[in-house]
């Protein structure tokens, strides 16, 4: 894991202090709100529905065991003992106090935490393929280019105040966890026939109010020109991207509007014009970071582990959570494990402060002490043994955590909806409920198969609902929550946009309109055909017949 | 019916959603807050609340509609009810002030 150096440890320090007198500025009232907010934001605090609320950066999503253990005492100390991870790998306390906020930010510094660029028109947290050096079907580790993108755009003086907001994620898998088409840029590592590294660019994806799949401007970039490139792509954004209008400011407006090939001129133009980093200094930092992402020593063990099948044999519970729950990893005898925060009725992505501590003593006594965050809101034990399986599922169920539905649609991702956010038109966490109830078993759930249930609160698309294969929006007329209904988006390497059903459901029909979708898929779905296939290949009308048509 | 007005706030120090007292206090209980019935109580209301703002107790402060039901006040829309009553779903830890305006269960 990257540690921070004495430079990032003294920025960070810095920064607190900075904060803590600015805090006391504005409780005496030297300061006004106006004068405050860009401030706390700027450290990641809102003000949310029923209070503050704090969203603290988990870069690439990568974490120790130490810092899982000092969110969990953070959250009891300042909040009421719970967190909520969330689709972009962050962590966010929903009631921690503006008075304690500086001793709060103080704790996360000692374990080399922040809450900076959380917030704000800069370039945000980097999100990163959660099984990162380790998946099997990897190429390289993405994340030695995602800290070297967070080391460059950290307080960037250029690209602090940019039109809007800018995510970029990274992924160093053919199998895109990482949703690159839906960032304003996304980073897709590929090998040359030399084996050199090259990354392809996409830029101007996006979700929120106009989502869009993002549009390849290079192939093979090659690695040691990123940030470059990436400043010439920066540059036009800054110039050209529209500031009168906040719903028109993100870049992917800007290339919808330019039109890609103009756009990716511009950029071209820029990048030959400008001064840039030299080569050699990139490569030599990218080595220097790469370091850091080492691989553990791993053990030379068999492929087959007779242990784990024998259990498996013996406790079908086991069996499931292994087929469902344990992914491939690169070293024979290894699996990656992804821990489902999505228990049945649960609330997606949440976590006690108790379930944290596990989780971290689960990662130092069977995962080199590492722990990622999937923008699906679950955990990761990158590290297991298989032949330590069973004992760490053991524990995992009996602190709420053994649910075998990751990828399933038990598996919702649900943004916090109107129940703690303040943009919100209709809640979401209880349709996730509601809907996670109803599809309990997890037999079904493993016969229907890979099927992913996305919801937000409000068209800003928090909760991915546009790349939902079933996508929930919430909304309101007259006081009334109701839920529209998208079908056929995803997030994956084929990337799509969902489209909307029809009229919308009231809360207490959603689920059963997620029901009727999923008895239509079953009885129309071709042998072996997974749910999002069957509804590209059928489209939608099957499924509006099912739901609208008269009984 | 007895609709009105209410002025909620957050409080400045810990964010916690306040409603303001006939006594010109700040209560977490909006069943304890002024309901104002015509435009002009409305308006001092709020001239009371950017008060407060300005002595910096409290930031954010804006009327909300809301319904004298018995002894609770029932805001109109769902977002205020659920502001004053806290998530509608089971969370841990100290819970929002007991509401009788439970949001989820009052239809608009
Ligand atoms: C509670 C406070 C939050 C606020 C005020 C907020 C605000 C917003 C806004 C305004 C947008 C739309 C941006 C645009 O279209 O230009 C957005 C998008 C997004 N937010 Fe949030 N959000 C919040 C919480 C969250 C949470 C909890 C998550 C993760 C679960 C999240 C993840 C995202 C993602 C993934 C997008 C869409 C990607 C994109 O920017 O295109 N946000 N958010
Ligand atoms: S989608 Fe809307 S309701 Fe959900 S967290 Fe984002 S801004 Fe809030």
């Amino acid at each position: 894991m990257y540690r921070y150096d004495e430079f990032d440890q003294a920025f960070v320090d810095q920064r607190v202090e900075q904060f803590r007198s600015q805090t006391s500025r504005r409780l005496s009232g030297e300061l006004t709100e106006e004068e405050f907010k860009p401030l706390r934001l700027m450290n990641g605090l809102y003000l949310q529905l029923h209070g503050y609320m704090l969203r603290v950066a988990i870069p690439y999503g990568t974490l120790s065991a130490v810092q899982m253990r000092a969110l969990a005492e953070i959250s009891e100390k300042y909040d009421k003992g719970y967190g909520h991870f969330t689709t972009r790998q962050n962590i966010q306390f929903n009631w921690p106090k503006l008075e304690d906020t500086p001793d709060l930010l103080a704790d996360l510094a000692k374990v080399e935490m922040h809450a900076i660029q959380t917030s704000g028109n800069c370039i945000r947290n980097v999100t990163a393929d959660h099984w990162a050096g380790v998946a099997a079907d990897e190429l390289a580790d993405p994340r030695p280019v995602a800290e070297l993108i967070r080391q460059w755009s950290s307080l960037h003086p250029e690209f602090s105040f940019l039109p809007r907001k800018f995510k970029v994620a990274v992924t160093g898998a053919p199998a895109d966890r990482a949703a690159v088409k839906l960032h304003d840029i996304g980073l897709r590592l590929h090998l040359n026939e030399a084996g050199e590294r090259g990354w392809e660019v996409i830029v101007g994806g996006g979700q929120g109010r106009t989502p869009m799949v993002g549009v390849t401007v290079r192939d093979f970039l090659p690695e040691e020109e990123l940030l470059g490139y990436l400043e010439a792509i920066m540059r036009v954004y800054n110039l050209f991207g529209r500031r009168d209008n906040k719903y028109k400011a993100r870049i992917k407006i800007l290339i919808h509007e330019t039109g890609a090939e103009e756009f990716s001129r511009l950029v071209e133009e820029e990048y030959a014009r400008a001064p840039r980093p030299s080569v050699e200094i990139e490569r030599k930092e990218l080595d220097r970071i790469s370091a850091y992402f080492a691989p553990p020593a791993y053990e030379s063990l068999s492929a087959v582990e007779p242990e784990l099948e024998r259990r498996k044999l013996e406790d079908p519970e086991f069996a499931r959570w292994v087929r469902t729950n344990v992914g491939a990893h690169r070293v024979a005898g290894y699996g990656i494990v992804n821990i489902s925060l999505k228990p049945i009725g649960g609330i997606p992505g949440d976590a006690t402060a108790e379930q944290m501590r596990t989780i971290a003593d689960l990662a130092e006594r069977f995962s080199h002490a590492e722990i990622r965050v999937s923008h699906h809101q679950n955990l990761v034990l990158p590290d297991v043994k298989l032949a330590d399986l069973y004992d760490l599922w053991t524990v995992l169920a009996v602190n709420g955590m053994g649910e075998a539905n990751i990828g399933l649609l038990g598996d919702i991702i649900s943004c916090p909806g109107l129940d703690y956010c303040a943009l919100a038109t209709a809640r979401s966490i209880p349709i996730a409920q509601s809907i996670s109830r109803q599809f309990s078993d997890p037999q079904r759930l493993e016969e229907i198969g890979p099927l992913r249930v996305n919801i937000s609160g409000c068209i800003n698309a928090c909760g991915h609902h546009h790349v939902g294969h079933i996508g929930i929006l919430g909304l309101e007329k007259k006081g009334k929550e109701f839920y529209q209904v998208t079908l056929g988006g995803h997030s994956g390497t084929d990337a799509s946009i969902g489209g909307v059903l029809g009229k919308g459901f009231s809360e207490d029909e959603i689920a059963g309109a997620v029901e009727t979708i999923v008895d239509t898929y079953l009885d129309i779905r071709e042998d072996g055909e997974s749910f999002l296939d069957c509804v590209r290949r059928a489209g939608t009308p099957p499924f509006k017949e099912a739901l609208y048509a008269p009984a | 019916m007895a609709l009105g007005h209410v002025l909620t706030a957050n409080r400045l120090s810990d964010g916690i959603v306040v409603f303001l007292t006939a006594t010109s206090a700040w209560s977490e209980k909006i069943d304890e807050a002024v309901l104002a019935r015509e435009p002009l109580a409305a308006g001092a209301l709020e001239k009371r609340g950017a008060e407060f703002e300005d002595t910096n107790l409290v930031t954010g402060a804006y009327l909300i509609e809301a319904e004298r039901q018995g002894d609770a006040i029932v805001p109109t829309h769902v977002r205020e009810r659920i502001r004053a009553c806290g998530p509608t779903i089971a969370y841990l830890g100290a819970q929002t002030p007991p509401c009788q305006a439970d949001a989820p269960a009052v239809a608009a």
